[in-house]
């Protein structure tokens, strides 16, 4: 028995190994493709950049100290716009779960809102709070917002019947229906709307930057597009990726947490 | 004995966009102290409305009732809450009653010791036995020391093993915190193990076919099985079913 859960533990590692190993070998191969490709020129460098033009401008603009500015900009900005619709989301939707009979007559109103596309409000936004962090964040903030209101109503509508009907017996109010049971019932789903809010978040605040143009990384990736500069977007894009990917770890590290 | 509660010719009518469908009609019965009443009736047939009127989930559109008990209610799952504990769970109705006193707390806690969960307090729902869960349950809804228990088909969720003992334990419970007992179900030989007295409902909308007493009343549902006489009364409550 214990030869044998020894053997199933040693298995299991194995193949987690493997699967890391191959995670990081296609990420090398593919850069160190990418490199070639460019050097025998089967691959234009000037339209596609290179990992190595892309890692010397890095450097240099680390050393030139222009870089951490942008990085820190977009960042603050992305998180402001995460935190405030995430919270102000789940607010609204719980003001639409205590008053079910508003939720009726506003839920057109959330899809047709849903469904507009959210750059076409980018401009009058940036009219409304100005062509600066204001503005951009509440772009961002308009690309999640709804979304975060209806798909939070509909964790909160599909509670377990038994549990209301058990609320509904012992007479709870229905603020206490949503503190007690509704909210620790739904908390995998926020907590998983989150993780979406996060993609939102960066295209908005990218979205905002290109409109503002003043800073961010956004702001990289329009300048150096503009400029025909593309080891700059290349940068833009896989320094995009990292801070994601950094964000996602920390949202799985919270999850694992509460486990 | 006195009456804990009285239902006086009870109707009930559900409205709906489709029309109208009546569910109850005319149905008069009582529960005394200390009895254990059961209703069977074909599936759908409004058994479980019949609760919700006596707890007042529902109003029912014609009669009367006349109640003096305090209700407990226990559900076809166990509805426990998954992220609480076992004495998070029993204490949760004091909680939303804004009861929760030292003295309350303290029974809570006798009762989860008196049968036998004492060492589960810490433990989460997902982590004990569908038999165990439905303890909890049922002793969640003593907190509140109820005297008439209202029970929904509080064993249709359990396997059939499971089922037996937790009839037993259930029966077990409730006669010793002396309370009445009303349950909804299906299954003929549950209605006979635990109870005192049968009602047997016709098909929708549903009305008091027959009612039907047991004899043997002072037996336990393990023994009340092995009673010569059970397999008569299944035959006759199944006899008066219409399906």
């Amino acid at each position: 028995m214990i030869k044998s859960y020894k053997e199933y533990l040693r298995k299991t590692k194995r193949k987690k190994m493997i699967t890391l190993f191959l995670q990081i070998f296609i990420l090398i191969s593919f850069i160190f493709l990418w490199e070639i490709l460019t050097r025998v020129n089967l691959l234009n460098p000037f339209l596609v950049s290179s990992p190595l033009r892309i890692t010397e401008l890095l450097i240099e603009m680390i050393k030139s100290g222009e870089l951490f500015p942008h990085i820190l900009v977009t960042t603050k900005e992305m998180i402001f716009a995460l935190v405030l619709s995430s919270i102000s989301g789940i607010i609204i939707a719980s003001i639409l779960y205590l008053f079910p009979r508003v939720n009726d007559i506003l839920d057109p109103y959330l899809i047709t809102l849903n469904a507009i596309p959210k750059t076409a409000l980018g401009p009058i936004l940036i009219i409304y709070f100005g062509t600066n962090e204001k503005g951009i964040i509440s772009i961002a903030i308009s690309f999640s917002i709804i979304i975060t209101v209806l798909s939070c109503l509909s964790y909160f509508n599909n509670v377990d019947k038994n549990l209301i009907k058990m609320m509904k017996v012992l007479n709870a109010n229905r603020l206490q229906l949503l503190l007690k049971v509704v909210f620790p019932s739904s908390f995998e789903g926020l907590l998983s709307q989150l993780k979406v809010n996060i993609g939102l978040s960066w295209v908005g605040v990218i979205v905002g930057e290109f409109l503002v143009s003043r800073k961010g990384i956004g702001y990289l990736l329009m300048y150096g597009g503009q400029t025909f500069k593309l080891d700059l977007v290349m940068l833009g894009i896989i320094i995009l990726s990292i801070i994601t990917l950094l964000l996602n770890i920390i949202i799985s590290l919270l999850i694992k947490r509460r486990h | 004995m006195s009456e804990l509660v009285k239902l006086n010719r009870i109707s009930k009518t559900f409205y709906s966009m489709n029309g109208e469908t009546n569910v109850i009609s005319n149905v008069s019965f009582s529960i005394d102290e200390n009895e254990i009443v059961s209703i069977i009736g074909p599936s759908g047939c409004g058994k479980s409305t019949i609760l919700n009127i006596i707890s007042s989930l529902e109003e029912q559109n014609e009669g009367e009732i006349i109640s003096n008990a305090k209700l407990g209610y226990m559900f076809q799952k166990d509805a426990l809450l998954p992220w609480r504990n076992v004495l998070d769970n029993v204490i949760f109705p004091l909680e939303i009653k804004k009861i929760k006193t030292k003295d309350n707390i303290k029974y809570a806690i006798e009762l989860i010791d008196k049968y036998g969960l004492s060492s589960f307090k810490k433990h989460y729902p997902n982590d004990l036995s569908g038999g165990m869960k439905q303890r909890v349950s049922l002793i969640r809804t003593l907190v509140l020391r109820p005297n008439l228990l209202l029970l929904d088909e509080p064993f249709s969720a359990l396997d059939a093993q499971t089922k037996l003992f937790v009839q037993e334990d259930v029966f077990k419970i409730i006669k010793n915190e002396k309370i009445s007992s009303l349950i909804v179900t299906h299954d003929i030989s549950e209605a006979i193990a635990l109870s005192n007295r049968i009602i047997i409902l016709s098909k929708r909308p549903c009305s008091i076919v027959k009612i039907i007493n047991i004899p043997f009343v002072n037996l336990s549902p393990s023994e009340r099985r092995k009673h010569k006489d059970f397999t008569l009364l299944f035959n006759e409550v199944f006899s008066n079913l219409d399906e």
